[in-house]
């Protein structure tokens, strides 16, 4: 596996056994000019707007989309099912993730994501404090080569998650998603709850009785 | 004499709601920090050494906080009740007044740790660092609440009234808290630095630290630490001295100028 990783990472010109970090909010697609500055008369728009339609039409028709935008990439996203993820807050594990071109042609670009998800707040989760890096960069994997990638997680916070490792690649727009895998993060307990808390409600409690006690006798003494 | 003004004190403390309810405010406020230590997710991630020096940390500033605010009235009280004359009638000296209020506001920090080592113990269980705990929270809290009290008695030899002595002391005590809030890279710069090595409270802070959570258990380990806070002790005794001698100057009805 390391012949592959060697490979290409050479033709990507990064150091061997090492992956691109990428920042998934730098990866916003931007088409570097605006439609106002276009410039079309009208009758050319509509034309475009009737033509367009018809010409993209012949050519699915015809199998010249094949290689389009919504085909999807022959790429397996797969996290091991006897992999457990379970830990406490405060732990570190790695996501083993192996992602394979199953096709019969190199798959350039390929980029990988990681993406995790509060089940109980149903909300995605900002991997900032969690992972140092929130995408691998690959690059180009050959037919029916396998990468193994290593993600390596801090438990930042107990309760219920999903995670998901999402990959892109050059000839389609469309990911390709690993399965879902559930787990759970366990609160951490340094301090033994057996033990702390009977000190913690009992003292108080004791202390306001030694109060009463003291006042009852004083209060008699002066009685008496 | 120590010992008849030190009792009166120490019955008037006890035998009231109003004194004993200190006590209870602190076993209040340690009994919240341990639940809090216990179940609030952010602070379960620290590690549990990191959660004792937090508990000693709390431990030290409530009892300095209560020593302080009960030792700005206890000698002021005398002056401002008209007793403090009847007293001074009695074959006693001002050493022995000022050294039976100084007791008598120890004992409350000697109260104030007996109800926070049944904290410590069971929020040291499992670490063998109950003993150091204790040890270290009982010298570094003692040299630290004599220092501030011998400052406190004198500030009340001084102003003879409670409101001016607790103001005062209180903002004494914040301002030697200020380089405890700092962080540890602002504690690196220059002034910050020099302050943050002289300051008693820091240095009570961060020998606790480096006991507790660095394991510097030895008492040669901590000599940096311990002398800010021998030299917080004897600067207060020194001011104590001084305005006991101003009182003597002025005399028991003598106002302050």
């Amino acid at each position: 596996m390391k012949g592959i990783l060697l490979q290409t990472d050479y033709h990507r010109g990064l150091p061997p056994g090492k992956f691109e970090s990428r920042n998934s909010k730098s990866e916003t697609p931007g088409f570097g000019f605006r439609t106002s500055d276009l410039g079309f008369p009208v009758f050319g728009l509509w034309l475009c707007g009737k033509l367009v339609p018809l010409l993209f039409l012949g050519l699915a028709v015809t199998g010249f989309c094949q290689g389009g935008s919504a085909a999807r990439l022959p790429l397996a996203l797969n996290i091991p099912a006897h992999e457990s993820l379970t830990g406490t807050a405060g732990d570190y594990v790695t996501v083993h993730c192996d992602v394979s071109n199953r096709g019969n042609a190199a798959l350039t670009d390929v980029t990988t994501y990681l993406s995790l998800v509060d089940n109980a707040n149903r909300m995605p989760v900002d991997l900032e404090d969690w992972s140092a890096e929130r995408g691998l960069f690959i690059g180009t994997i050959e037919p029916g080569q396998t990468f193994p990638l290593d993600w390596k997680i801090h438990f930042v916070k107990a309760g219920d998650y999903s995670l998901i490792v999402v990959a892109t690649g050059s000839g389609s727009e469309l990911p390709e998603t690993s399965q879902i895998v559930r787990f759970r993060v366990n609160p951490k307990r340094n301090l033994e709850a057996a033990k702390v808390l009977p000190v913690a409600l009992g003292e108080p409690v004791l202390l306001i009785f030694l109060m009463a006690l003291v006042v009852f006798f004083r209060n008699r003494r002066i009685a008496a | 004499m120590i010992r008849h003004i030190w009792r009166k004190d120490l019955q008037s403390e006890l035998y009231t709601w109003k004194g004993t309810v200190w006590l209870l405010i602190a076993a209040l406020l340690f009994s919240f920090t341990s639940y809090l230590l216990l179940t609030d997710k952010e602070l379960s991630l620290l590690d549990q050494t990191e959660l004792l020096w937090l508990l000693a940390k709390i431990i030290i500033a409530t009892a300095m906080l209560i020593v302080t605010i009960d030792a700005s009235s206890i000698a002021t009280a005398e002056f401002e009740k008209g007793t403090a004359e009847s007293l001074f009638l009695a074959p006693m000296t001002l050493s022995d007044f000022i050294l039976g209020k100084l007791l008598a506001s120890l004992t409350l920090w000697v109260l104030v740790f007996v109800v926070a080592t049944p904290y410590i113990i069971v929020a040291s269980s499992g670490t063998h660092l109950a003993g150091f705990f204790l040890g270290y929270v009982a010298l570094f809290g003692t040299l630290g609440v004599l220092g501030l009290l011998c400052v406190t008695l004198a500030l009340s030899l001084l102003y003879r009234s409670s409101r001016n002595t607790l103001t005062t002391s209180l903002v004494v005590l914040l301002f030697l808290t200020i380089p405890a809030l700092f962080g540890s890279s602002l504690k690196n710069s220059g002034a910050v630095a020099g302050f943050s090595r002289i300051n008693p409270i820091d240095s009570i802070f961060s020998a606790l630290d480096n006991v507790l959570v660095d394991y510097q258990v030895r008492l040669s380990a901590n000599l940096r630490f311990l002398s800010p806070v021998v030299g917080f002790v004897v600067v207060g005794i020194l001011f104590l001295l001084v305005a006991a001698r101003v009182f003597r100057r002025r005399g028991i009805a003598g106002e302050m100028r």
